[in-house]
């Protein structure tokens, strides 16, 4: 019995949908954040076992490119997270509906 | 597979079929899972940061096993070193903000569709992944076209400035642009309007450091005469830690 890379395929499945839950159920800004990075990752596992499976080096460039995108996500949404701290006191995102129709 | 890190710790796991490998990714893809569940379930957010420390690193040695040792590495730096250290600084800052889990109406309404669409998905995802059809590669690399410099800086250097040189072009001006972003928005309420307008009147570098040696000068100033205030100020400050209104 071998590690086969459908293993790490199944476990990034796996990891996107924990990623998505916590995306859709928690309401603290901070939590969600996290959460997008549990699903980036996820996408990164499989970019990587795939390209294990091709033994080709574009998935991994593939890679850390999203790390470079996350990176800057990280950047931007922790600055949004910070500059609203001082606008309100709660971080809820049910609360956030300046912008609702 | 993961012949390359262990040999050299003098112990051989590459054996064909060997049950080491298998523990070894059951131990860490059990540690991700566990990781990222309590990323999502914790309501103290400095749980969920050091519990997402734990998926990161638990991904970076399954990265190990899959022969990609530079992704394994930029991961652990980019990720647990740069990224999770970032959650804690602005969790530390923001403070104790605890989920309140409140009887909100909305949101016990979304909680169980919510809950089913995400086991949806997953139940989708793993079923397709599990039916389909992998080509079997793991024990032949060598044999492919990277050949025996998988994974190696060298090799995915290459690969980005010769195949992927735009795309490379494109990544540094998407971290330049956030770089901007982040400093755009650190500055905020009266501070961010009152240095923004005097950057965007002053022409010549000159005027920008007169600009800050007049701006620190100020906040000397209201630093001296801050304690001496009225104490309306410090009922103001309890009120949620607003700015007041200018």
């Amino acid at each position: 019995m071998t590690v086969s890379p459908e293993w790490f395929v199944a476990l990034s499945g796996v990891l996107f949908a924990i990623g998505a839950a916590g995306v859709l159920l928690r309401r603290n800004a901070l939590v969600v954040l996290l959460s997008i990075e549990i699903m980036l990752n996820a996408a990164n596992l499989a970019l990587v076992g795939f390209s294990r499976v091709h033994g080709a080096h574009d998935g991994q460039v593939f890679a850390i490119m999203v790390m470079a995108i996350a990176a800057s996500e990280v950047v931007v949404g922790l600055g949004i997270v910070v500059a609203l701290s001082h606008l309100r006191r709660e971080l809820d995102t049910d609360d956030m509906t300046e912008l609702h129709g | 597979m993961t012949s390359a890190f262990l040999v050299a710790g003098g112990i051989n796991f590459d054996v064909p079929g060997s049950i080491f490998e298998v523990a070894l990714f059951a131990l860490f893809a059990l540690a991700a899972v566990i990781g990222a569940i309590v990323v999502v379930s914790a309501s103290d957010p400095f749980v969920s940061a050091l519990s997402l420390l734990l998926n990161f690193v638990s991904l970076g040695v399954l990265y190990l096993m899959l022969d990609q040792p530079f992704v394994a590495l930029a991961q652990v730096l980019v990720y647990a070193g740069a990224v999770v250290v970032l959650f804690l600084f602005v969790i530390a800052y923001l403070g104790d903000r605890r989920e309140v889990f409140s009887d909100r109406r909305r949101a016990k309404l979304v909680w169980p569709f919510a809950l089913l669409t995400v086991l949806g998905l997953g139940g989708i995802l793993v079923g397709v992944i599990i039916g389909s059809d992998f080509p079997d590669t793991v024990s032949k690399l060598a044999d492919t076209a990277a050949g025996h410099d998988f994974g190696t800086p060298s090799a995915i250097g290459e690969t980005f400035l010769t195949d992927y040189l735009l795309e490379f072009e494109v990544t540094s001006l998407v971290l330049l642009v956030a770089a901007i972003g982040g400093i755009v928005l650190g500055l905020t309420g009266r501070a961010r309007h009152d240095r923004m307008r005097k950057l965007m009147q002053t022409r010549s570098a000159d005027q920008q450091k007169a600009v800050h040696a007049s701006a620190e000068a100020e906040l000397r100033r209201t630093r001296r005469t801050a304690p001496t205030a009225p104490r309306t100020d410090t009922a103001a400050d309890a009120d949620g830690g607003k700015e007041p209104a200018s």
